[in-house]
Parts: C-alpha cells; sequence; structure tokens
C-alpha cells in the first residue's frame, strides 16, 4: 500500500476489506468514483437510505434536547413513524445518564490510526459505558447474531473507545455494544467487552492493518465471492456482471448501514452529520 | 506531548493554565499555529465526550494545520475535536434544532425540513424571485449581466448577517454613504427589494441560503439562552485561528461564549485581513482581547528570506509612497522584473522558467505558484496547455469549465433525450455524432457522422445500425455498429419499465452499459469523476426543486436540462484537479493567500493590470460601508476608495511575499490581453522601487 499520510482504518474499510481486498483499494487506496447503481429497486433502495438517514437524524435531535413531539411533526413516512415510536419507548425504558450522539473517536494501535463514529455514546451512573448502534435493515429479516459477531464493527467501536484517553480511562469490562434495530425494538443484540476480547481484538486489527499496509498495489485480489459483486458499485469496472441486484429479494446478508456507508471522514470532521 | 522546540515566547504562552482564555497576536510564521497545535493536543488528552474541543477558523482551507494535526498517530487518542467554520456551526445548529426554531425563525412550514441553499441555487431561486421585477424595469440602467445582478444582491444580504444588522437597512446604508448619480439610489432600494422578496420567499419554503442560515443561527443564540448552553454545552475547549479574517457576527458569538467555555485560545495574524470584500474585520476581532486574561504578542518571524524581506520591506514602502533611508543590496537576489511586448511572450516565459526551475534548480512543482489577481479562462488555459506540453503537474484553484461544456455531459444527455422522447427535446445529428464518438471506441468523425445520419429519426428517436442499408454499413463496420445497437437495445428495454429520475437513468446507463467492456468508459476514471459529479448534481437538483416541479407540472429531469443549458445550475462545477501534492498552483492571488502556504518561487502575472489594485466593480454592494467600522454619517468619495485601494495593495503585497522564501518573477506585459497599454498602482512602485535602488547605487 502506499504511503498515505492521511490513511485512517475504520470499521468500513477494514470490513471492506474482508469482503473484497479489490474493492478496498479501489474505494479506499484509489478514492475511485465509479456513478454505477448499488442496488436495486433504485427508487426504494434510495427511499430506504433516506429513511435511515432521518432516523438517525431524529435521534440527534432528541439527544439535543428536541421535543419529541415537534420531531414527530417532521416525519412523513409511515415506517420511520413506527421506528420512531418504538425508540421513543426504548428510549423511555433506558436510564441514560450521559449521552453522546454522533461522536467521533480516534485512537492509534503501532502507528495506524483507527476512527470510529458511534451514533450514541452513553455512560451510566457507574461510570459504565454503552456504544449504541442503530440498525436500519433493508431484509425482512433480523441481522442475526453470528453475522454481527463477525463484523469489524463489533471489533472496531469498543476497541477504539478503550483505546482513547481523555480525563477517564476506561475498563473494557466496563464497555459494551448494542446493535438495536427500529423494525425489531424488542431483540437488541448485545456484546459486552472484556479485557481479554481487547487484547484478542487487538491482534486480530493489528495483523489486518499490518497486512494491508505491507500489499503491494497488485496484491488486493477481487473477492471469490461473486455475490458480492451484485450489490457491488465496481461492477462493471471489474467485469464482474451488469445490474445491480434487488436488495429485498437476495438471501446474502447485507448491511447497509448509513451511518457507515455515508462516512466520509473528512467531511464528518468537519460537520459531524 | 512533542518534542519540537518551542522559542521563550511561545513557551510563556503554553504555560498558562489550559482553563483560561488566551490572546494571541502575531505575524505571519511567527510561530502562533504552533502554538494552537499544542494546546489542542493538550486539550485532546483531557477531552471526553462531555468536554470537547471546537476549531473554528474563518475557512476550510486555513483549518489544515489543525486537521493534519489530528491525523497523526501521536495525536491524542479519544474524542475527536469538531473543526468547523462559522457556516458549519451554523447548519449544524439548524439541523440539530430545526423542530424548535421553525416558529421562531418565522418559517411558514413547521412540519416540513429545511433546504440548505448553495450560492448556485440560491441564485435560481432569486432570479425566479426576480424575473418579474426585472419585466418591470429594475436595474434596466445598469447593463450589467444577471449572474453578477444576482451575486451582488446575494452578497448585500450576507453583509447584512454577517455584520450584524437588519436586511432592511441595507438600502439606506448604501444611499447614505453614495456621492454620485441619483439613479443609483433607487438601484439600492430595488436591490433591497429583490432581496427581501428573496427572503420571504425561503421563509415561505424552508429554503435557507447562507445569509439566513446566519441569521437564524444568531437570533437563536442571542434570544433563546437554554438553546445556546445544550449546543454549547459539550464544549469545554475553543480556539479560533485566523481571527482577522473572521467576520463580527463570530467574534460576538465568541464574546458571548466567555462564561460558558472555559478554554479558549485566540489567535490572530496582525497584519492579514484579506477577506474584508467578505466581510473580515480585524478590528471587530480585537474586542476579543479584552476578555483574556492573558494576551501576547509575538514580533519575530520564522524561515523568512532576509532578500525576500527586505524587497518586501522596500516595495511596501513605494506602495505607500514612504520614504525609505536605506534599500538593503540583497534585495536583489529576491525578485527578477521582467518585461515582455505582449500577453503570450509572458506565458511561454513564465513556463519556460518554471521548466528550469524544475531542471536545473531541482525545484519541485509544489515550489512553485503563478499567480495574478484574477484568473481568466483564457489565462488559466494558456497556462495549463503549455505546461501540459512540457509534462508539468500543476493545481488550478479556480473552479473550472462548467458540466455543461464537457464532452462527456453532452454525450450522456444526448442518449437520455432519445430514452425520453416524452419530453420532446431535439437531438441534432451533431451532437448524436459527438455522443457516438464519446462512448464508442475507436470512432472516427466519417463513421459517427455515417451512424448519426441513418440512425436518428423523429427528432430523438434512434434506429438500429442493422437498419441501415448494407452500403453503408460496410463503412461504419459491424464492431461499431453493434455496439450502438446494444445502446439502442438498452434504451428500447428501459422504455419498457417506469420512467425513471434522471440521476437514476444516468447511474444504469453507465454501470449496465457504458462502463462495461466493449465501450469507451469502461474503466476510464476521468470521465467516471465528471459523470459522478453529474449525477450528484441532478440529484441534489432534483431533491430541491421536485416540489417546484410538482407546482409548476413540469418534469423534474427535464428542467434539469433545460437549466444546465442556461449556465445557472446548482453544483454544476468541476475541479480541474484532484488535490495533487506535487503540482504548481496556478491562483488568483487571494486564493493563495488564504491556503497559508509557503512556495519558493512565485510569478506575479502581469503587475500592470489594474486589478492588482482596483477592487471588483459592484455597483450594488460595498465592503467598506457595510462594515461594523463605516460610520453611517459620512459619505465614500475617492479618497477613501484610493486609501482602500493603496491599503489593499499593500497587504496583498506582504501577505504574498511573506508566502515566498526564494524568489519572486514580476512580469510586465507591454500590450495586455486585450491589446492595450496599461499601468498600475503596483507597476507604479515597482518603477519608484527601481527609481530608488538605482539612486542608492549611485549613491554608493
Ligand atoms: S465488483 Fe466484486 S470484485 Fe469488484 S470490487 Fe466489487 S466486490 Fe470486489
Amino acid at each position: 500500500m502506499p504511503n498515505l499520510p492521511d490513511f485512517r482504518f475504520s470499521s468500513q474499510s477494514l470490513q471492506d476489506f474482508e469482503e473484497c481486498q479489490q474493492r478496498f483499494f479501489l474505494r479506499y487506496i484509489q478514492k475511485m468514483d465509479w456513478p454505477a447503481e448499488e442496488s436495486s429497486p433504485y427508487l426504494a433502495f434510495e427511499q430506504f437510505r433516506q429513511k435511515g438517514s432521518q432516523f438517525h437524524a431524529c435521534v440527534e435531535q432528541y439527544f439535543h434536547h428536541g421535543d419529541p413531539e415537534k420531531i414527530e411533526r417532521l416525519i412523513k413516512d409511515d415506517d420511520l413513524r413506527l421506528w420512531w415510536k418504538n425508540f421513543l419507548r426504548f428510549s423511555m425504558e433506558q436510564q441514560f445518564t450521559t449521552a453522546s450522539s454522533e461522536i467521533l473517536f480516534q485512537t492509534s494501535l503501532q502507528g495506524h490510526i483507527l476512527i470510529a463514529k458511534y451514533d450514541l455514546l452513553v455512560q451510566q451512573e457507574d461510570g459504565s459505558m454503552t456504544i449504541f448502534d442503530w440498525k436500519t435493515s433493508a431484509s425482512l429479516k433480523r441481522t442475526d447474531r453470528e453475522f454481527l459477531k463477525k463484523k469489524m464493527q463489533t471489533l472496531v467501536y469498543p476497541y477504539v473507545l478503550c483505546g482513547s484517553a481523555g480525563s477517564q480511562s476506561i475498563q473494557p469490562a466496563q464497555v459494551k455494544l448494542v446493535y438495536w434495530f427500529p423494525q425489531y425494538p424488542d431483540q437488541p443484540e448485545q456484546f459486552p467487552y472484556s479485557s481479554i476480547q481487547m487484547q484478542q481484538d487487538e491482534r486480530v486489527l493489528l495483523e489486518r492493518m499490518e497486512e494491508i499496509t505491507r500489499k503491494t498495489l497488485d496484491e488486493f485480489p477481487k473477492t471469490e465471492d461473486e455475490k458480492r459483486c451484485r450489490y457491488c458499485v465496481y461492477r462493471s469496472y471489474c467485469e464482474r456482471g451488469k445490474r445491480a441486484a434487488n436488495l429485498f429479494e437476495d438471501d446474502l446478508e447485507l448491511d447497509f448501514d448509513l451511518s457507515e456507508l455515508d462516512m466520509d471522514i473528512d467531511q464528518a470532521l468537519e460537520i459531524p452529520y | 506531548m512533542d518534542d519540537l522546540y518551542y522559542t521563550t515566547q511561545q513557551q510563556d504562552v503554553l504555560n498558562v493554565e489550559i482553563n483560561s482564555h488566551v490572546f494571541l497576536e502575531g505575524p505571519f510564521k511567527s510561530g502562533k499555529t504552533s502554538v494552537g497545535l499544542f494546546r489542542m493536543k493538550e486539550m485532546a488528552a483531557h477531552a471526553d465526550p462531555t468536554h470537547q474541543i471546537l476549531v473554528l477558523t474563518p475557512q476550510r482551507s486555513l483549518s489544515i494545520p489543525y486537521r493534519t494535526c489530528m491525523q497523526a498517530p501521536n495525536f491524542p487518542a479519544g474524542v475527536l475535536p469538531n473543526v468547523t467554520t462559522l457556516a458549519g456551526l451554523a447548519r449544524q445548529l439548524i439541523r440539530l434544532s430545526w423542530p424548535q426554531i421553525t416558529e421562531q425563525g418565522g418559517f411558514r412550514k413547521p412540519d416540513q425540513l429545511p433546504t440548505f441553499l448553495s450560492m448556485e441555487t440560491a441564485q435560481y431561486f432569486l432570479k425566479q424571485i426576480c424575473q418579474p421585477l426585472l419585466a418591470k424595469g429594475y436595474f434596466v440602467e445598469m447593463h450589467i449581466d444577471q449572474a453578477r445582478l444576482f451575486s451582488q444582491i446575494l452578497d448585500t444580504m450576507n453583509k447584512a448577517a454577517l455584520v450584524g444588522y437588519p436586511l432592511s437597512e441595507t438600502a439606506q446604508r448604501l444611499k447614505d454613504a453614495w456621492n454620485g448619480e441619483a439613479i443609483r439610489q433607487s438601484h439600492y432600494d430595488q436591490s433591497q427589494e429583490c432581496a427581501l422578496a428573496f427572503r420571504s420567499f425561503c421563509l415561505q419554503n424552508n429554503l435557507l441560503d447562507f445569509s439566513l442560515q446566519v441569521e437564524i443561527f444568531r437570533n437563536c443564540l442571542a434570544r433563546d439562552s437554554v438553546l445556546k448552553r445544550n449546543f454549547f454545552q459539550s464544549y469545554q475547549y475553543l480556539i479560533a485561528d485566523n481571527l482577522e479574517e473572521d467576520v463580527p457576527v463570530l467574534h460576538d458569538l465568541l464574546l458571548s461564549l466567555q462564561g460558558e467555555i472555559p478554554s479558549m485560545l485566540f489567535i490572530k495574524d496582525s497584519h492579514a485581513g484579506f477577506r474584508s470584500f467578505l466581510g473580515a474585520d480585524p478590528t471587530s476581532a480585537d474586542r476579543l482581547k479584552h476578555i483574556c486574561p492573558h494576551s501576547f504578542e509575538f514580533s519575530e518571524q520564522f524561515d523568512i528570506s532576509a532578500p525576500i524581506h527586505a524587497f518586501q520591506f522596500s516595495l511596501s514602502n513605494c506602495i505607500i509612497q514612504k520614504d525609505t533611508s536605506h534599500i538593503s543590496p540583497e534585495v536583489t537576489r529576491a525578485y527578477s522584473l521582467r518585461s515582455v511586448q505582449f500577453y503570450p511572450q509572458m506565458i511561454v516565459d513564465v513556463c519556460q522558467t518554471i521548466q528550469q526551475l524544475i531542471h536545473d534548480e531541482l525545484a519541485g512543482p509544489e515550489d512553485i505558484a503563478v499567480l495574478s489577481p484574477y484568473l481568466p479562462d483564457s489565462l488559466k488555459f494558456s497556462l495549463s496547455q503549455k505546461l501540459i506540453g512540457m509534462n508539468i503537474p500543476f493545481l488550478s484553484s479556480r473552479p473550472s469549465r462548467s458540466l455543461a461544456e464537457e464532452p462527456i455531459t453532452h454525450a450522456v444527455l444526448t442518449f437520455a433525450k432519445a430514452a425520453h422522447p416524452h419530453w420532446n427535446l431535439e437531438i441534432t445529428q451533431q451532437e448524436l455524432r459527438q455522443a457516438i464518438m464519446a462512448i464508442l471506441p475507436h470512432c472516427d468523425l466519417i463513421r459517427a457522422s455515417l451512424l448519426a445520419q441513418n440512425t436518428l429519426v423523429e427528432k430523438n428517436k434512434l434506429n438500429h445500425y442493422y437498419d441501415i442499408p448494407p452500403f453503408t454499413r460496410e463503412r461504419i463496420t459491424d464492431m461499431l455498429g453493434n455496439a450502438f445497437d446494444a445502446v439502442v437495445d438498452w434504451i428500447n428495454e428501459y422504455q419498457k419499465e417506469d420512467t425513471l429520475p434522471l440521476d437514476i437513468f444516468l447511474s444504469r446507463f453507465f454501470g449496465e452499459l457504458f462502463s462495461q467492456s466493449g465501450f469507451k468508459l469502461h474503466q476510464d476514471v476521468d470521465n467516471a469523476v465528471l459523470l459522478t459529479a453529474l449525477i450528484q448534481s441532478i440529484r441534489d437538483f432534483r431533491m430541491m426543486f421536485s416540489t417546484l416541479a410538482e407546482e409548476q407540472q413540469q418534469d423534474i429531469s427535464k428542467m434539469y436540462i433545460e437549466t444546465l443549458q442556461t449556465g445557472l445550475l446548482p453544483s454544476a462545477h468541476t475541479i480541474t484537479a484532484s488535490e495533487n501534492d506535487h503540482a504548481v498552483t496556478i491562483a488568483p492571488a487571494f486564493t493563495f493567500l488564504m491556503k497559508n502556504q509557503t512556495v519558493k518561487y512565485q510569478f506575479w502575472l502581469d503587475i500592470g493590470n489594474i486589478g492588482w489594485w482596483e477592487r471588483l466593480d459592484q455597483p450594488l454592494t460595498h465592503p467598506y460601508v457595510l462594515s461594523r467600522n463605516w460610520p453611517r454619517d459620512k459619505r465614500w468619495m475617492d479618497a477613501q476608495e484610493f486609501q482602500a485601494n493603496q491599503n489593499a495593495l499593500a497587504r496583498l503585497v506582504a501577505g504574498l511575499l511573506d508566502r515566498c522564501s526564494e524568489h519572486v518573477y514580476l512580469y510586465v506585459a507591454g500590450l495586455n490581453q486585450a491589446g492595450m497599454s496599461q499601468s498600475s498602482p503596483l507597476l507604479s512602485a515597482m518603477q519608484l522601487f527601481l527609481k530608488r535602488s538605482y539612486g542608492m547605487e549611485q549613491h554608493e
């Protein structure tokens, strides 16, 4: 990999590397724009993304002291209204002592920089911290635990938090990552953290980042799992098919997480929204 | 914290207890920002979600040192600082607090989301609002093109917001200071009427141009202390750099935060204020000194070349006509004055000198900047063609040509017209020929013409190649013909489904056809960048204007194409080159100053051009009169204009030479681009400088 002084790893870029090294190369090293469609049906996919990003915006307004009734008045879509009501119910049940939404953290691991943007970071009275991630899923079934467990996000998010300095030192055992699904409000997926887990994750993350950094430019092969190409904008560049596949029909476990998909780090730093 | 060396002066600032307010002032390169960076790292070591850092700069380019510092592996881990500008902060507050502020902000659709307008989209709506007034004869005596008219009206709106007076006062302020023909006074009234009508339209439709964003931000924070506390409560630390380039409303905000944010560091460059035409106000920035228990002034400049410094000193004195008792002999090493008769000779000489510097002096392209007061397309084109011919990379910071002028835009929109016959937009044979050449590989003019002539029917319908008589088909060749038929087949298939918005259509067209192997765009990264910008521009347009299009019963995609042709189009500009660290900079002098970057060699083009001295002709607005420092009972006379221009030139010259470490090449063209001979105060100052130097030599 060429020496890119401003390069920062994120859970999204590492996930891309896991799924297809060529995609990592094109997206993060070449920074190549390729304006093809990612997924069909096109308008439904666009609406799904809009709904997801409006949901994130509503929650952020809520944590900035927005009046829930006034926020709800801005919601025109029935699905989104249901997600919002689910969220309000969920948030009533929680005890959020100190909550920060859409917040960016960074840490470094042997010279490699890792960055994470949390949908919500909550500090409880006992000093423990919970990272919440809102998962608005396009498919009709909820993403399963095994799939989430393998996601780089599950490694990166708690690791970056525990690796951070600041006025309070954070013990891994006090950290928890919660995936919460607006469509399935009663089935959150929780991942408690620990020192052992942190050590394991650190090894994996370091290995991965070292591996990437050691590679030369022609060592980022295309994925062997061609199903992935059906939802990838670089499809025509890689000569891996023509049409984008239907997001709502395929059986491939996909996770179009909006906060990550939309995350342009530089932009996020400028206007954290 | 780090092992950099800090001077005693810097150390004194760094020793100040972190939870207090500090004001730091000094010239360029006196080490102020280094102090700011150290302080930011120190703050970051203490930061957490409830004690965050806010870094404010007047524009993004000025925040680069802070961003770079944050990207270093030794930057303290933890929550990252929020690096932004007044505009960024305003948008952030509006987005976060929209449900609370719609009513008090005067928006008529509190149940709908806001739309943030760019400069171009604001101009688009302003044009719609102004058309009936223009038809009534407004501004008819002015002979001004519409784009300039609208940008000046928007400028008056921005000034009111950034300086902090009611928009309805603008005309009176301008009239009070006006000292010329009476007709101008009615133009001020007309301009204000347009501005107020536009403002009312924006409030009606939840549209926020830049001026309204700032006004809402300012008013909400002033009126609602709870909202203000909530918005800033997570910030414990604040750094505001280049305060002299920022606007009074930002300074007001910082003053009001003195009790809410415990640790603030203010940094001001003492000889700058280059953005005054955008509302920057160094005098207003000085108010912040009074809330700081600790105030420091740096005077020494580091890494400044002695000859350049001496040249700066002497030339600045010549500009302000101050006697110089001594001109240092080393000054001759700082500059070369080159005189040519014709403009093109200057371009050739500049490029050849750049080539020599790179080859003989081993300068990197990034060590060189070519500067002029403005950068007209013709100048940029001539320079870029020469540099391309010499294989020298360059970076032009001026937005380049419009997307509408790109061949690939014409090509894809031509096929879009064919795919959507109900738009009733005609395709000419020439358009189709160009489009065919842009997408089919190895297609020459003759074969593209034959294909266009034989396949285009009924204004915008495309027939198949295989329907052409065999004799003509042979001349075209099957290879090209089959590729063309794939396009026709794709369009026919597309037409069987529901029509898609233009941006989605183009995205599909690109992904499913043009970028597939066998087409010219396959793996063509440059055109992919252009199409990404075009598709994004269309998508933005659709999101913003779909309600308006529905009301007017227009097809939004067709509306885009028609608007593109008028040149008034949202975000329809491409940037010539991506940020390249190893490229010659070609930029207007002001843009270069705002990069705060030092280069070894500068080329000042055509110093006889009056543009180096005179401010832009803006009959409907005024950077000095519409500022807090202008006394309302005074008139703006020629003497003030002269003095303001002199001061601006002196500041510009000092600022540029501060950012040059080896040598500056000054060019005098006997005849300008239009073939006219010319003179300017910069040229006169240089002549005076030469006379003085010559006098010194004789004397010695
Ligand atoms: S198209 Fe397939 S091979 Fe190419 S980058 Fe995408 S996932 Fe990887």
